[in-house]
């Protein structure tokens, strides 16, 4: 018990620590987290980030899958996962220019009940649905009458993103069946600032920040079908999210923190999200081998919103669609009499996705990336320690866009409990 | 564990040397910047502001007519202050104004003629308007010097001096002297006196004793203004009239700005053309005041600046946007702006201002704003 605290310290102070390289910083992620609602991240479980970020059809005893609420079903421990995530990023333009930029990030954190061991389990999730996260300067002058160009900066900058809190049950009604489904609460605040400062004292700083608050509410369902013994299982999963509309409002105000002033009046609206439909197989074979492939499609060009949100147009939005898949190998499979190394889990995957809005009218933002990481065993069983890590490419230097070359590393822990015994002797 | 934590080190390592990122500007160009954008005046007209002329380092006499600007009186009050070092007992044998000249308006080559007269009751200085009077007495002597001169000398008669003797003498000489007026009586020039350099002189045949200049002012008179070239308004330090603007700023509502550059076109040709030796000095320094509600109420002052080389007044001060930000956005309460020119300097200064003629030579305001 007293390592399963010193984990969870670990994590504890590992994840604000997350807080100050964002701090660090400066909230530099990707520029193209500025249109639309920002980046999209998915988390459904650090296992199913390793192999490639999908997950639907993963179905097992020692993690739990937000990819699919139907895989809640197969629960035995009560299960609590949270992680953080570090991103480093060398983003690159048209011009030659490069830039080396980090940040950091609570992942997620999952909460699993078997209110009826490998029947019926309730999932609650609290993750980041999307994130705004990046810092640009511009220079430029000014011509004014009569005297010398004024030169000037505007710092664009962009934080915040939109949260998701998830809850729902997995029932498996028969052994190769399990359905599921979940309400999933969206809200959030996004803050796009631009600072404006001169070289001249005569012209004032400005800081304008732009504040949108969004919130709604969506049902996700999914089912899960598992064919085969235990020794060879293969699922096939599906599951989809429907399309809402969250409702928001934006206020603009002109100044620093506390000496605000707010400019014209609060403007309200919503934005329509689209669907999600995911689906995907995976083929288990003697505890050892884990084989993973994922399909997503979600209809963004059917979004839409009446706020203003940079790049939200049906011009720019693009249908995304994302594959992925990997595979798992634990050489020592269930044993927990080999090596230590031997019953790490290697993990492997990659996904090939597509950004929902470019900047450019027409262009497509590719996002293709590696994915792999260890599933480190504990002295618990039914406890890991999992770091996944990814490395890919987003987007393109053609028309004035720009290329990301990031990497991530994510460190998340999985602890699995029995709780609620009851005692059979007294 | 540990080694876990190893991992994630370069990460940490990399974020102590991160940079403010460049990269994408283009995407961003497409979005803009700051811009400028120039208002022309709502109201630009003579405001019939008195200066102050009260407690200025400078008093102006004399009298004057400008084909351009008018007929100008000027009568200037001073005060001295001091004590008498010598021996009570010593007799005052001379007593002279000595006054430092260090300015001039009008004929260069021209006699001034001046009379000195007593004031005859007790007077504050500090906040008088030009059209102020002061009471005086007869006057007491004439001086009369050359334009020209920057030291005049103006001795009191015999008469003045016995009456005045044991005020000169006394302890509570500031209290018991009010000082003299120096009233023009002539058309040639007004002259401006300097406090340093003047003094009231008191010759005994032990030693002298030197009062210093310490009040002043000026009451400044026009009995005529000439038809001014069309399309423009005359700006005169003193004698007035100044100038109130102002600028409807709707088009801005709720925009922050970041600069505000307000730009006043001089017509300078016009303003220092004049007949032969004739000094007619351009107003180089000007203010900046918000005027509210109640004109006699003190002004709230914005900016002030120096006509540049192209002879333009261009006001800028992180103020002017603090005020014409508040006026944006309505919490910012005022009449309308006017132009006037610095307490202290004390002149009669004129420039003609051009509005309406072109585009190029209209006042006019640049805000520049972050859309």
């Amino acid at each position: 018990m007293n390592k399963r605290i010193g984990y969870l310290l670990v994590l504890g102070l590992t994840a604000p620590l997350a807080q100050v390289v964002s701090a660090q910083g400066k909230d530099d992620g990707s520029l193209y987290s500025r249109y639309g609602l920002g980046e999209l991240h998915t988390f459904a479980s650090s296992r199913a980030q390793a192999l490639g970020g999908g997950g639907t059809a993963l179905y097992s005893y020692d993690y739990l899958n937000f990819g699919n609420p139907a895989a809640w079903s197969r629960q035995a421990l009560v299960r609590v996962a949270a992680g953080v995530q570090f991103d480093g990023l060398r983003a690159q333009d048209a011009t030659g220019s490069s830039e080396r930029l980090l940040r950091g990030a609570f992942n997620a954190l999952q909460i699993g009940f078997p209110l009826f061991s490998q029947r019926l389990g309730l999932g609650v999730s609290f993750e980041p649905y999307s994130r705004v996260d990046y810092e640009v300067t511009a220079p430029g002058s000014l011509e004014v009458s009569g005297r010398d160009p004024l030169a000037y900066e505007v710092q664009h900058a962009g934080s915040g993103g939109l949260h998701q809190i998830r809850a729902g049950l997995g029932w498996r009604s028969v052994p190769w069946l399990s359905l599921g489904g979940s309400v999933d609460f969206l809200f959030g605040i996004t803050e796009l600032s631009e600072r404006t400062t001169f070289a001249s004292a005569d012209v004032v700083e400005t800081n304008l920040l732009s504040s949108t608050r969004l919130h709604g509410t969506t049902l996700t369902g999914g089912i899960l079908l598992a064919m085969g013994p235990p020794a060879g299982e293969l699922t096939f999963a599906a599951s989809g999210t429907l399309p809402v509309k969250i409702k928001g409002s934006r206020t603009r105000t002109l100044g620093e923190s506390l000496d605000r002033d707010t400019l014209g009046a609060q403007v309200r609206g919503t934005v329509e999200l689209p669907a999600s439909l995911r689906s995907g197989a995976a083929f288990k074979w003697q505890n050892r081998w884990l084989f993973a492939a994922d399909l997503r499609y979600e209809p963004w060009t059917q979004a839409s919103s009446t706020l203003p949100l940079s790049g939200f147009a049906s011009s720019h939005l693009h249908d995304r669609l994302r594959i992925g898949g990997g595979v798992e190998w634990i050489p020592a499979g269930t044993s927990l009499l080999e090596s230590y190394f031997a019953r790490v889990a290697y993990r492997l995957g990659f996904y090939r996705d597509n950004l929902y809005v470019s900047p450019v009218v027409g262009t497509d933002i590719a996002v293709t990336a590696i994915t792999g990481g260890l599933g480190l065993p504990t002295l618990f069983a039914g406890t890991r320690l999992d770091l996944v890590f990814e490395a890919g490419v987003r987007g393109t230097t053609e028309q004035n866009l720009v290329r990301d070359h990031f990497i991530g590393i994510s460190a998340t822990l999985n602890i699995g409990e029995r709780w609620f015994l009851k005692r059979r002797l007294r | 564990m540990r080694y876990a934590l190893f991992l994630l080190l370069p990460i940490l390592v990399l974020a102590c040397t991160d940079p403010i990122s460049n990269v994408g500007l283009d995407l961003l160009d497409e979005e803009g910047g700051p811009e400028a954008r120039s208002v022309e005046t709502s109201l630009f007209a003579a405001s019939p502001l008195v200066d102050i002329t009260g407690a200025a380092p400078r008093v102006l006499a004399g009298q004057v007519d400008d084909p351009l600007a008018g007929n100008i009186f000027a009568t200037g009050y001073v005060d001295f202050s001091g004590s008498y070092e010598q021996a009570s007992t010593d007799t005052i044998t001379q007593v002279a104004i000595r006054l430092a000249r260090n300015y001039m308006y009008g004929d260069t080559t021209a006699a001034v003629t001046l009379t000195v007269h007593d004031i005859t009751g007790h007077w504050h200085a500090i906040g008088l308007k030009a059209d102020t009077s002061l009471a005086m007495g007869a006057a007491i002597a004439t001086a009369s010097f050359a334009a020209s001169d920057t030291l005049v000398s103006v001795p009191l008669p015999a008469t003045w001096i016995s009456k005045f003797e044991s005020t000169l003498k006394s302890a509570d000489f500031d209290t018991l002297f009010h000082g003299f007026a120096f009233e023009g009586a002539g058309n040639a020039a007004i002259v401006g006196f300097n406090f340093s350099g003047s003094s009231l002189q008191v010759v005994t045949s032990a030693d002298t004793t030197s009062y210093a200049m310490t009040r002043s002012f000026s009451r400044i008179v026009r009995t005529g203004l000439p038809p001014l070239p069309e399309g423009a308004l005359l700006f005169q330090d003193g004698a007035g009239p100044s100038v109130q603007l102002n600028f409807a700023l709707t088009e801005f509502l709720d925009t922050p700005i970041n600069g505000a550059i307000l730009e006043i076109p001089a017509d300078t040709v016009q303003s220092t053309w004049t007949p032969p030796n004739f000094a007619r000095p351009l107003v180089r320094e000007l203010n900046l005041v918000a005027v509210g509600d109640d004109p006699s109420a003190p002004a709230l002052f914005l900016a002030k600046t120096t006509i540049s080389s192209d002879g333009v007044y261009r006001f800028s001060s992180a103020d002017l946007v603090a005020f014409f930000q508040g006026v944006i956005f309505g919490t910012v309460d005022y009449t309308y702006l006017e132009l006037r020119a610095p307490v202290p300097d004390n002149t009669l200064n004129v420039v003609l201002l051009p509005y309406g003629i072109s585009e190029d030579l209209a006042p006019k305001v640049h805000i520049i704003l972050s859309p």
